[in-house]
């Protein structure tokens, strides 16, 4: 029986549900629970309704797409890891329908699930994958992040921000950092740069000491620089203005003084 | 030779397809593993496990064995000569005779690499011979170098499967075509009673004891794995170390310092086939199963890491050529006939490094010298 049949059939009418399933809020609807019958049928938001005692998990999870649209991950999770949900819910196949890696899904979804509804709401907001949260599965339990993630649900950070800091944060809490020293009472921009003070300590000084550095040999007039890191290097970017061939000369001359400047200082980046 | 205890242990189950029932290495398994412990098949285990593994699974998929026969191409090019506009690529070839380790070590790139729930052996090496003797008569003349330690160990099983007997024996036949055993074993001893050609490799990727003892868990500690090379040496096998990856800790310099002297100490640079030398690098995605099977108090998981135009993450740039220039000149102040070069490396490392790109450099150049693609350059893996 294909889902389409399924969910069309009157079973059950929604006066002999005995248990709610509420997994919302929901992010593009005001459809957010599931009704369940002692016979064994599940009340989908109306008008789709579900004999769930025999259906495949693939047929069940294809009613539920169809019934509900598209699942955030946070209302997914809330759903799955209900205390009242059907034990079909969790079945690695019931996952593959919405998940390519369904077992790692099902145990971020879990840690998810633990977290404040802030922060699951914020996934959805920021249409979150499950594997911007892949971090989560690193902690065997996540009730340290529980301020940590209503912070970031809070804040003006992007999803990249906000996925980043929980990285970073989760990193630095798993190398006994402690979780309460994360939380700046700083401006998004400043929160960031601090947790990659901590957790890039050697490139940061690093860079900040080449910095100085850079900053402090002879450029010539009419010169910008600045010391950039890209990944895996960090590099000098010159732009330089010049109006006649005469002070291009003069510029190239203190260019060189520069880098002999530059070259005495010597490269080692222990 | 007996199967060392630890493997015995380590493997909890073994499943036996029902196509490989007939196999040397079927009839092996079942003379040296309880009964108790296998299971015929028909098809393999795990099977209904859909997606990447989880930590959980992959740390289990070390304690489950499958003997099937494969059923593709055995013979494939190195994944670095896939990435050749961001890598200097050395032609090697691969002879995979099985999938994952036994061994487990924090950065090894099987994490983001392969997704088989149990540990595979390739009964069918009969059939993995014949498609190599075809490449080889096709090309009898040209230096082909063949390893079988790209997705397995090449010897931390072979006191079980004996492979390595055969492969020598087969590479009698063509002296010019080179064998490279790469393992992190010291499972040397089924086949040092061979005769051999000298084209045989045995190499071993190596780091200072530290490192070992930090990460490469399950291999053989540092000494054995020198003792095992001596023992190479003496019986006329080419051998090679593979200083990679190097990993950055705080006494990095006199732990690789000790590693070189140790090296130089025990062997002569005519001894030595390669000396190859790689910086710590994994696919990005990989760092989710490390952290999850490691924690964060390893020195691969906590390091500083960054993405490098090749797509993985590798040490500030800086720190890597620091690594290697570090390295390369301890060899060179013990005697200027080590030579080494750079494996995963991007020309730009090479050149830092030996201020030439690999093409130029002595003792290198014929390694690197682009050889006639062969039928099997359709099938390249994908790292």
């Amino acid at each position: 029986m294909d889902s389409e049949n399924l969910i069309n059939q009157e079973l059950c009418p929604r006066s002999q549900c005995t248990n709610w399933l509420n997994f919302g809020p929901r992010r593009n609807s005001g459809a957010h629970k599931i009704g369940l019958a002692l016979n064994g049928q599940m009340l989908l938001e109306a008008p789709y309704l579900l004999n769930y005692q025999n259906p495949s998990p693939q047929v069940l999870a294809q009613a539920l797409k169809e019934a509900y649209g598209e699942w955030g991950v946070g209302e997914l999770s809330r759903l799955v890891f209900h205390p009242q949900a059907p034990v079909l819910f969790q079945a690695p196949e019931f996952m593959a329908e919405f998940f390519a890696h369904p077992e790692k899904a099902q145990e971020t979804l879990e840690k998810l699930s633990r977290l404040p509804l802030s922060f699951q709401n914020w996934c959805d907001e920021k249409k979150c994958s499950i594997q911007d949260l892949a971090i989560l599965r690193s902690l065997d339990s996540v009730s340290l992040l529980t301020t940590l993630s209503e912070k970031i649900a809070s804040s003006r950070l992007s999803k990249s921000q906000g996925v980043q800091v929980l990285e970073w944060s989760i990193e630095l809490i798993l190398l006994s950092h402690d979780a309460g020293s994360l939380l700046l009472d700083a401006d998004e921009d400043t929160w960031l740069e601090e947790l990659r003070k901590k957790r890039y300590p050697q490139t940061v000084a690093t860079d900040e000491k080449s910095r100085a550095e850079i900053e402090r040999l002879p450029w010539p007039k009419k010169t910008e620089v600045k010391w950039q890191r890209r990944g895996d290097r960090a590099q000098l970017e010159l732009k330089l203005q010049t109006g006649s061939p005469e002070e291009l000369e003069k510029q190239i001359e203190a260019l060189q003084k520069a880098v002999i400047q530059w070259r005495l200082q010597g490269d080692s980046w222990t | 030779m007996d199967v060392a205890p630890e493997l015995l242990s380590q493997i909890e189950r073994i499943f036996i397809h029902e196509e490989s029932v007939e196999s040397e290495l079927a009839s092996r398994v079942r003379n040296v593993f309880p009964i108790d412990k296998i299971e015929m098949v028909t098809e393999k285990p795990f099977s209904n496990l859909k997606g990447e593994l989880t930590a959980m699974q992959f740390e289990r998929s070390k304690r489950m064995l499958y003997i099937a026969p494969f059923k593709g191409h055995f013979f494939k090019r190195c994944p670095g000569a896939t990435q050749k506009k961001v890598l200097n690529c050395c032609n090697y070839y691969v002879l995979n005779l099985g999938l994952q380790c036994n061994m487990n070590c924090s950065y090894c790139y099987l994490q983001s690499y392969i997704n088989t729930p149990v540990m595979t052996l390739y009964s069918n090496l009969d059939q993995a011979l014949t498609e190599l003797r075809e490449m080889a008569e096709l090309h009898r003349d040209h230096p082909f170098r063949v390893g079988t330690g790209e997705v397995i160990d090449s010897l931390s099983m072979d006191d079980l499967t004996h492979f390595s007997r055969h492969l020598i024996e087969f590479f009698r036949d063509y002296p010019k075509w080179t064998l490279e055993f790469k393992t992190k074993s010291d499972k040397v001893d089924q086949f040092l009673d061979l005769s051999h050609a000298g084209n045989v490799v045995v190499s071993w990727s190596i780091n200072p004891a530290f490192i070992i003892n930090s990460e490469e868990h399950g291999t053989a500690r540092f000494e054995q794995r020198i003792a095992a090379a001596k023992k190479c040496r003496d019986r006329g096998f080419k051998v090679a170390f593979h200083i990679d990856p190097l990993i950055y800790h705080p006494d990095w310099q006199k732990n690789y310092g000790e590693l070189v002297d140790t090296i130089t100490a025990n062997f002569k640079p005519q001894d030595l086939h390669i000396i190859s030398l790689g910086a710590l690098r994994f696919q990005s995605e990989q760092r989710h199963m490390m952290r999850e099977r490691f924690g964060l108090r390893s020195l691969v998981t906590s390091a500083e890491m960054h993405m490098s135009d090749g797509g993985k993450m590798r040490y500030d740039w800086k720190l890597r050529n620091e690594m290697f220039q570090f390295v390369i000149q301890r060899f060179k102040a013990h005697n200027s006939a080590w030579n080494t070069f750079l494996c995963m490396e991007t020309p730009e490392s090479w050149i830092s490094s030996y201020d030439s790109a690999p093409m130029k450099v002595d003792g290198l150049k014929e390694m690197f010298r682009p050889l006639p693609k062969i039928k099997s350059d359709l099938t390249t893996t994908n790292a």
